[in-house]
């Protein structure tokens, strides 16, 4: 309820946390179900499967005891899926055939891209209403071709020096041109702290590469001057296993790092009429729920893949929450007319999915 | 009548109001008359959001507005009296209940062993026939090129020798491929880093190592080899092969779904078992292609295996793999091509 106050003083901000209700169990029998039917229709029904997947995902996403909902459509989804299967078969085919056109088709979807992750944008944002009220993203094709194309591109020139800073532009496209109703968010993000947490992955990768192959290669020299010398099979898969475990524990250790950091900053610098966010992810943490998911997943032969997401969709969700002195119903929804005429009919033409 | 508690929303403003619904099996009604919220909705004109888990359900009124409550089974009797058609409540029943689940999980599991094992070999098969060989043509090529750059030099064998092998090869040829013997090109290098080796490239293009010729002893060792390389142009192995990764990168990507970035790393497991079985199948194949030529040419398997086994010692590096091997162990196809010439005889008369 808002809270007017009546003597006079400000109002006192109260502070709503996100709380995630799904379960293991309920997800696990959704997901079966969902890829049975997706083979046997040999991906059609991938888009219906999407479809109740995000439902399930958002109506169990509660704020202030209030759900979010998923209005996605599975025939925009199945749209969706059918230009990016046309589009990695096109690479498929080019990769293999006439390799001198695959750099043509590059091209091609460098240029492509930006339009597909602002539709994408758009089309989560406008597909999701919390209190029946609808979520927008206003923003536009030229932004996103700044952010995706051109800042993108000087990457590369800057011996990526720049790197963190179009991470900071990527986010600040997302958090800065998010709105809830009529009312639209504002982001004050800096770049400092992006470049931080980059240089800090940068330390922490090289000392912890220095570390687990030093130990690794201890392994290797030990079974190589035991009894049985010689590269035998089970040698090389202890390697090969090595190598290969080295590398995913810097990866997620480095990305636990980043994402922390950038996200708890992002969401503190973002403002929503009168909310503002706290995001109090911890990289230890996040790294301890990456690790054992992916053991898990491994042991149980990915059965344990709904576990695995439930169990980092809550740790992520759980840790944000808006703090606001104006409680959560003064919101206004757009216009019905307006969104009806151009919003929708646009952005509900084509649901595609842009890992970011 | 049915009575159940829910937060209506006006979709207006974000404002949760806590109404009490009375369902009199015709006519929603809530609000509070002397407020001006006093609301009276026909079922008919509603729509309840299908069920998902135990989720709120969400029942969405003609102006607009928004119904959502925990009451599941004062839901369940309004879509009842309401007379609608669930299109996703078969979904739902399958998704409740531990049995349905149980079957769909042994349902899938048989799908994809039926998928992976037949349909898409199958399916690669009949493509692959479609697809007309010149567009393997410049890809062959710059293979070849990369080789040369990376592992092969100039061979050394004189012309003379070269054109006598290139004889018994047009031979094996015609033999094995009758209608499309010329589509075949025989070509020497030396295997400075491969050792003794041979292959075959989709163009038709078959290369074979010096080391190679100067291990084999007599005619019919080096036309085993033609004949199981030109086996793996004719059935198409390399083309039908990039076909078939490329149904099972699907297959998994469909499996995968959106959860790529926790599965990224452990779908790449799967894949390199399934993929590395399709190789061993094409290698089998080429050895039955091979081993079926020696056999109608009267000299059974023996210069094959022969040759296999000087290969083998040849490779002492070789890596025994299992699952994860490209080829099966030369032990095993040894096995196999005397257990063919124990079914089919040497072909001596």
């Amino acid at each position: 309820m808002a809270t007017t106050d009546l003597t006079g003083g400000e109002p006192e901000n109260v502070r709503y946390a996100f709380r995630f209700t799904g379960t293991a169990g309920e997800y696990f029998r959704i997901w079966i179900v969902n890829l049975f039917l997706t083979v046997i229709t040999l991906g059609v029904y991938a888009a219906w499967a999407k479809v109740r997947t995000r439902r399930y995902i958002w109506a169990n996403i509660d704020l202030a005891g209030h759900p979010f909902t998923f209005h996605g459509r599975p025939a925009a989804i199945l749209r969706g899926n059918v230009i990016i299967a046309a589009l990695f078969i096109a690479y498929i085919a080019t990769e293999r055939f006439e390799p001198a056109f695959a750099g043509v088709l590059f091209i091609v979807f460098t240029f492509i891209f930006p339009f597909l992750v602002c539709k994408s944008l758009r089309f989560n944002a406008h597909n999701t209403s919390y209190r029946n009220i609808r979520f927008h993203f206003q923003g536009t094709l030229r932004e996103s071709y700044e952010t995706y194309l051109l800042y993108a591109g000087i990457v590369p020139f800057t011996f990526f020096i720049f790197f963190p800073a179009w991470q900071f532009y990527k986010k600040r496209f997302f958090f800065g041109n998010l709105a809830y109703g009529t009312t639209g968010s504002s982001f004050a993000g800096r770049k400092g702290p992006f470049y931080k947490a980059y240089l800090l992955a940068a330390v922490l990768g090289v000392a912890v590469f220095i570390a687990l192959s030093s130990l690794a290669a201890l392994g290797v020299h030990r079974l190589s001057t035991g009894a049985s010398a010689g590269w035998g099979p089970l040698k090389v898969l202890y390697s090969l296993f090595f190598t290969y475990l080295i590398g995913a524990v810097i990866l997620y250790t480095l990305q636990a790092l980043i994402y922390s950091m950038t996200m708890n900053h992002c969401w503190a610098r973002t403002r929503l009429g009168g909310i503002r966010f706290v995001s109090t992810l911890a990289a230890h943490r996040l790294l301890f729920i990456r690790i054992t998911n992916m053991a898990a997943i491994f042991c149980s032969l990915g059965l344990l893949i709904p576990w695995a997401k439930i169990r980092r969709t809550r740790y992520i969700l759980e840790n944000l929450a808006v703090v606001t002195a104006y409680g959560l119903d003064r919101f206004a929804a757009h216009d019905a007319a307006e969104t009806t005429a151009v919003g929708d009919a646009a952005t509900d033409f084509v649901g595609i999915e842009i890992g970011l | 009548m049915t009575r159940f508690d829910a937060h209506f929303f006006d979709g207006r403003t974000s404002r949760a109001l806590p109404v009490t619904v009375d369902f009199d099996g015709v006519t929603l009604a809530f609000g509070d008359e002397t407020e001006g919220t006093a609301t009276r909705e026909s079922i008919i004109d509603c729509s309840i959001d299908p069920a998902i888990g135990r989720t709120k359900r969400s029942i969405r009124l003609p102006g607009g507005g928004l119904l959502q409550t925990d009451d599941h089974d004062a839901v369940a009797a309004l879509q009842l009296s309401g007379g609608f058609r669930q299109s996703s409540s078969l979904v739902h029943t399958l998704e409740s209940r531990w049995k349905t689940v149980a079957a769909s999980m042994v349902c899938l599991a048989l799908v994809l062993f039926a998928l992976v094992w037949y349909a898409i070999p199958r399916a690669a098969e009949r493509v692959a026939r479609v697809i007309p060989p010149e567009v393997t043509a410049s890809a062959s090529r710059n293979t070849l090129k990369i080789f040369d750059a990376r592992f092969l030099g100039p061979s050394g064998l004189t012309s003379e020798r070269q054109d006598e092998i290139r004889g018994l090869f047009e031979d094996v040829a015609r033999n094995i491929d009758p209608g499309g013997a010329t589509g075949y090109t025989l070509t020497f290098r030396t295997g400075k880093k491969v050792g003794a080796n041979a292959f075959a490239l989709p163009s038709g293009i078959i290369v074979v190592t010096d080391e190679l010729v100067s291990l084999s002893e007599s005619d019919d060792e080096l036309a085993a080899i033609f004949a199981h390389e030109i086996a793996h142009v004719k059935h198409r192995h390399a083309l039908r092969s990039v076909l078939q990764s490329t149904g099972v990168f699907f297959l998994i990507t469909l499996l995968a779904g959106d959860m790529t970035s926790i599965t990224g790393f452990a779908a790449f497991l799967p894949t390199l078992l399934i993929e590395s079985g399709y190789s061993r199948e094409f290698e089998r194949e080429a050895d039955h292609a091979a081993a079926s030529f020696l056999i109608a040419g009267g000299k059974g398997t023996a210069p094959f295996r022969e040759m296999l086994e000087k290969l083998d010692l040849s490779q002492p590096g070789a890596l025994t793999l299992g699952v994860f091997s490209t080829h099966p162990e030369t032990k095993r196809r040894i096995e196999h091509l005397k257990e063919l010439e124990r079914t089919r005889g040497t072909g001596s008369r």
